[in-house]
């Protein structure tokens, strides 16, 4: 978009710097690496240069919900990123910390820093991490810090303070790394990728790192016995942690305290990177004290001689409730400041890189005075991760779920090109190589289609590959696309059967018969889902009136009163997903809406 | 609140009334009319025309002879298509063809629907705006009033435990989905079905125990007890003006409970005739006595019938005292033969020569129920529910079709969301937090 933009980190080397699992994607989080990839982020194509072991989650799905995963070299990732960042002409870097933000007449001026020195800037994206005001917990020790060994940021909250915003604390935790040079492989189940990885970036033609495996393990009732030793040292368990952690994420002490019935828990073993023998203990995150930890690590099948490189830790940061927000992710209180990532109370690398992407874009528009880039939840997970921190909030670290998308079958992670990339095009977000590959495959899931619908196929040529499949076999001729509706049945064998290609392919890695396939089995479903998504966006197109005295309107509960002065939704569509909303205070609103713009009432629902 | 589909209400007041409308509004409400209505075809006929023609119901049956009303957008009241049916008054008739215009495709009006419509298609000024407001607020408030009062009892239990179960089939459907890496046991297919099954057969329970069925649809169950040869028997042949029970003079002639149908001022009353309430040592009529006590249980509204010759007894009004389920009715019967001392006035002999005799006990029978159902809103109320709770048994049958058929589980989870959607609209909505608290609950999560 070309704004001249400066990006101050604490340490430039820790650029692209995976704080805990060096993975990227996974369910839900996939589709948010695809989407950003196609309006011209770099996550998925930093992730395709450091992969190093491609899986496709939930193959064996609806192809709406697979998900797109990858185990990265940690080294590898956070040169890719360095690599695309300096190769944006008009972004600068500056290794400082900021520790305020200036104002003047209530808008963003710059920012100060710990060096003393003032940068003046029209915008500001505060995209803090778990640096503000981090606390690092091992077991009773406890001390600042932003990540293990590196520092926290003082002074930031206490200036937001200043400025009115309201924070909170939340909590997060990563395992243990440990030396795979100890590790027992033999007594390991192995986990490999797929044999035919699938990359992230729409760009990709090719994944040049070389592909390893994962390790499977479990914990024992012998394990949590030595993990239960130390629960009065927990900082979790004594209270000295107050910030809400992910229930989707729990430390291995939470998961054997409530759930006290289960022998054993699953533990991934993954490597973090080719040129280490570092190895991460996917599903032991603790903040318990590290000799417990070393010890009960011991008992573990296949670690019974493990090394630990680093203790697992617990972490607790300022956020800032995301209702302060608006759909831009500018900050209602201070124009020209925007919030980007954990600041918000989202957890992940994927989350974070969506709303990096939107409030960069946002603060671009800002500046040129052009109206917010807001994708809307039928648009894609990007638009379903913004809407739901400011309608709904978090009081706990967010992270993506597919079935937080009410739009799930529209949403696909192999659509979400098809779904952005003009966007990207529109915002000069993408390049026209991009734009031109979207285009290419479009076309060739078209043309396919188009020539597939005259396609009639004899019983004979498909009859053993549909016994092979138990599904009934043909008496007649039948239409190809009839026959691609049942369940059991794939277009590439069919196509096999009877000899024909797809009528074109697609650039890259794109599988254009899948495509197709989906495409058709889907579509009643797809139509389904486009009717209910139309009917949503007539309330999302409808702004409400700025600076509404809720409180002042006796036709809503008073539920709804609250809810919605604190809000301060922005579209009809948003109140509609304040909980505390009910159908009858959304026909007061709608009343509401009207009678200030009558106009673009009848347009709307003419 | 989409204005894109076609919605359907009484316009006019509940109760009796020569004449009642019911209208449809919406891009298909001239469609759905002509699906009901036999006479010109309605989807071709000119704006603001009127016709008579009958009324069907879904199941074919003729309700009423009705007049048509046909309105084309933008040019009718809510500046949709419309449709404004003229029926005869009476809730029977009007809750009938209401019943048929959302079996061909019409959604219940929410409250103050319409005038809503009217509202944002530019049809009301502006100085009517707030008015509007007070009025979506107030109906709804009534109508939630009303809502909250029919689940209280018996369906709030049946309605609660819906709700559960299908939030466990979201939540297995979704943890199957979003934690499909996680090391948890995942529902099988033949879990799900009999879990999806459990789930239909309540909502088959549940709309089974609807009170619009109860009292409008299929109508006021009216038993009619007393002694033995109080002329429970000739009163009934006198109400229903045929002769269903078998009368004699023998006391216990009624030895099982016979029923006979008829509408009053628009309700439907299902009458049943019991055996004498006396213990008798005949063992048919022992049987009979039973029968007439468990009608009495299951009745809207009971008639007590005592022979004024032989005066109310001290026995009966204990009995009366002790019916709780339902309002009873105290009538006097023989009335030529003595003085009465207690309740309604009636002769059924008399009756039989003389249609008019009647007319008291038939005012009494009609107050009766409206009494029972004095808030017109619950009569919707229900309606609606109703509605949701079909939509929802339609989906939950979809989602069976899908699981049978192999669809992928995100499909499943399709008509799963409907399900749930449906029946939020009865209890609240079940948003997608609940759904994964609900797995986070039960599932230990989190690699």
């Amino acid at each position: 978009m070309g704004a001249r933009t400066l990006l101050i980190t604490m340490s430039l080397e820790a650029l692209g710097r995976m704080s805990c699992n060096p993975a990227i994607g996974g369910i839900g989080k996939g589709h948010i690496v695809r989407e950003v990839d196609a309006l011209g982020g770099i996550m998925g194509r930093a992730s395709d240069a450091a992969g190093i072991q491609f899986r496709m989650l939930n193959r064996r799905k609806g192809p709406a919900v697979w998900g797109p995963r990858a185990q990265c070299d940690r080294v590898e990732y956070a040169t890719a990123v360095r690599e695309a960042l300096e190769s944006e002409e008009r972004l600068y870097f500056r290794a400082d910390v900021v520790t305020s933000v200036t104002t003047a007449q209530g808008r963003v001026t710059g920012v100060e820093t710990q060096l003393g020195t003032t940068i003046q800037a029209d915008a500001v994206i505060l995209t803090s991490g778990t640096f503000m005001n981090g606390v690092v917990h091992v077991g009773a020790k406890t001390f600042g810090g932003g990540r293990m060994g590196e520092r926290a940021t003082r002074g930031l909250t206490g200036c937001l303070h200043r400025l009115g915003f309201q924070s909170g604390r939340l909590k997060t935790g990563t395992p243990p790394r440990v030396d795979g040079r100890s590790l027992d492989y033999s007594s390991l189940k192995e986990q490999t990728g797929d044999p035919n990885p699938t990359p992230f970036s729409f760009m990709s033609d090719q994944l040049p790192l070389c592909q390893v495996s994962c390790w499977i393990t479990h914990t024992s009732p012998a394990v949590h016995d030595i993990l239960r030793t130390g629960f009065d040292l927990s900082p979790m368990f004594a209270g000295r942690i107050q910030g809400r952690g992910p229930r989707y994420c729990p430390s291995i002490e939470d998961k054997i305290d409530r759930f006290a019935s289960r022998d054993r828990h699953q533990l991934f073993l993954e490597p973090e990177g080719l040129r280490t023998t570092e190895v991460y203990v996917n599903g032991f995150s603790t903040s318990l004290p590290e000799d417990v930890q070393q010890r009960a690590l011991r008992r573990i099948k296949g670690m019974e001689a493990v090394h630990m490189l680093r203790p697992g830790y617990a972490i607790e940061y300022d956020y800032f409730p995301p209702y302060q927000l608006q759909y831009s992710l500018a900050t209602k209180r201070v124009p020209g400041l925007f919030f980007g990532g954990q600041i918000n109370g989202t957890t992940g690398y994927e989350e974070a890189a969506a709303q990096g992407l939107m409030a960069g874009i946002n603060a671009v528009r800002y500046l040129t005075r052009e109206e917010p880039v807001v994708l809307s939840r039928a648009q894609g997970y990007i638009g379903v991760l913004v809407d739901d921190l400011i309608a709904k909030g978090t009081d706990e670290p967010y992270r993506m779920f597919t079935s937080r998308a009410e739009h799930r079958i529209l949403l696909r992670q192999d659509n979400a090109d098809l779904r952005l990339t003009a966007l990207g095009r529109d915002l000069g977000l993408v390049c026209e190589t991009r734009f031109a590959r979207m285009q290419a495959k479009r076309d060739a899931i078209r043309a396919t289609l188009e020539s597939l619908k005259k396609v009639t196929v004899r019983p004979h040529e498909v009859n053993p590959y549909l016994e092979s499949v138990n599904t009934r076999p043909l008496a007649k001729p039948t239409r190809l696309v009839r026959l691609v509706l049942r369940p059991e049945v794939s277009l590439k064998p069919l196509l096999k059967a009877i000899g024909q290609r797809c009528a074109r392919q697609a650039p890259g890695m794109e599988d254009v018969a899948l495509l197709v396939e989906t495409d058709l089995k889907y579509a009643g479903y797809v139509r389904r889902q486009k009717e209910e998504a139309e009917r949503m966006k007539r309330l999302e197109s409808r702004c409400m009136p700025r600076a509404i005295d809720y409180a002042a309107l006796t036709s809503l509960s008073s539920e709804a009163r609250e809810k919605l002065s604190l809000v301060q939704p922005e579209t009809l569509g948003q109140a509609s997903r304040i909980s505390g909303v009910s159908a009858a205070d959304l026909s007061v609103l709608m009343v509401l809406v009207s009678r200030t713009s009558p106009h673009a009432a009848s347009a709307v629902s003419a | 609140m989409a204005t894109s589909d076609t919605v359907a209400a009484i316009a006019t007041a509940r109760g009796r009334a020569a004449l009642a409308i019911v209208r449809a509004s919406g891009p298909e409400a001239i469609v759905v009319a002509s699906r009901c209505f036999e006479g010109q075809d309605l989807t071709t006929v000119p704006a603001h025309t009127l016709h008579v023609g009958l009324w069907h119901a879904d199941d074919g049956t003729a309700v009423d002879q009705v007049v048509c009303a046909v309105y084309r957008a933008p040019r009718s009241y809510t500046g949709e298509d419309m449709v404004e049916v003229s029926c005869h008054g009476g809730d029977y008739v009007v809750a009938r063809v209401l019943d048929s215009l959302v079996a061909s495709g019409a959604r219940l009006a929410a409250p103050g629907e319409f005038t809503q419509r009217a509202f944002l298609n530019g049809k009301l000024d502006l100085v009517q705006a707030e008015a509007v407001a007070d009025l979506i607020h107030s109906s709804s408030a009534r109508a939630h009033r009303a809502s909250m009062d029919s689940l209280r009892g018996r369906y709030s239990e049946a309605i609660g435990s819906l709700r559960d179960t299908l939030l466990e089939v979201a939540a297995l459907a979704e943890l199957e989905i979003d934690f499909s890496d996680e090391d948890v046991e995942f529902a099988d297919r033949g879990a799900l079905a009999s879990l999806l099954a459990r789930t239909q057969s309540l909502l088959r329970a549940a709309l089974d125990s609807f009170a619009l069925g109860v009292l409008v649809k299929e109508g006021v169950r009216v038993v009619i007890a007393g002694r033995p040869n109080a002329g429970k028997s000739t009163l009934l042949n006198a109400l229903v003006g045929e002769d269903r029970a078998i009368v004699s003079d023998t006391p216990g002639t009624t030895r099982d409970t016979v029923t006979a149908d008829q509408e009053i001022d628009g309700l439907l009353f299902r009458f049943t005739d019991t055996a004498g309430l006396h213990d008798s040592r005949d063992l048919i009529e022992q049987e009979g006595v039973r029968r007439s006590r468990e009608a009495v249980r299951r009745a809207d509204l009971v008639l007590y019938v005592y022979d004024a010759a032989v005066g109310f007894q001290a026995v009966e009004q204990e009995f009366v005292r002790s019916i709780e389920v339902a309002p009873v009715l105290v009538v006097g019967n023989k009335v030529d033969l003595a003085p009465v001392t207690h309740g309604l006035v009636v002769s059924a002999l008399a009756a039989r020569q003389d249609h008019t005799e009647l007319n008291d006990l038939r005012i009494a029978l009609v107050r009766a129920v409206e009494k029972c159902a004095a808030d017109p809103v619950r009569l919707v109320t229900s309606a609606r529910h109703q509605g949701h709770l079909v939509r929802a048994a339609d989906a939950v049958e979809r989602s069976l079709e899908a699981l049978r058929t192999g669809m992928p589980v995100d499909i499943l989870t399709l008509d799963l969301r409907a399900a749930l959607h449906e029946l939020g609209c009865i209890t609240g909505a079940v948003t997608t937090e609940e759904v994964l608290s609900a797995i986070f609950s039960k599932f230990c999560i989190g690699k």
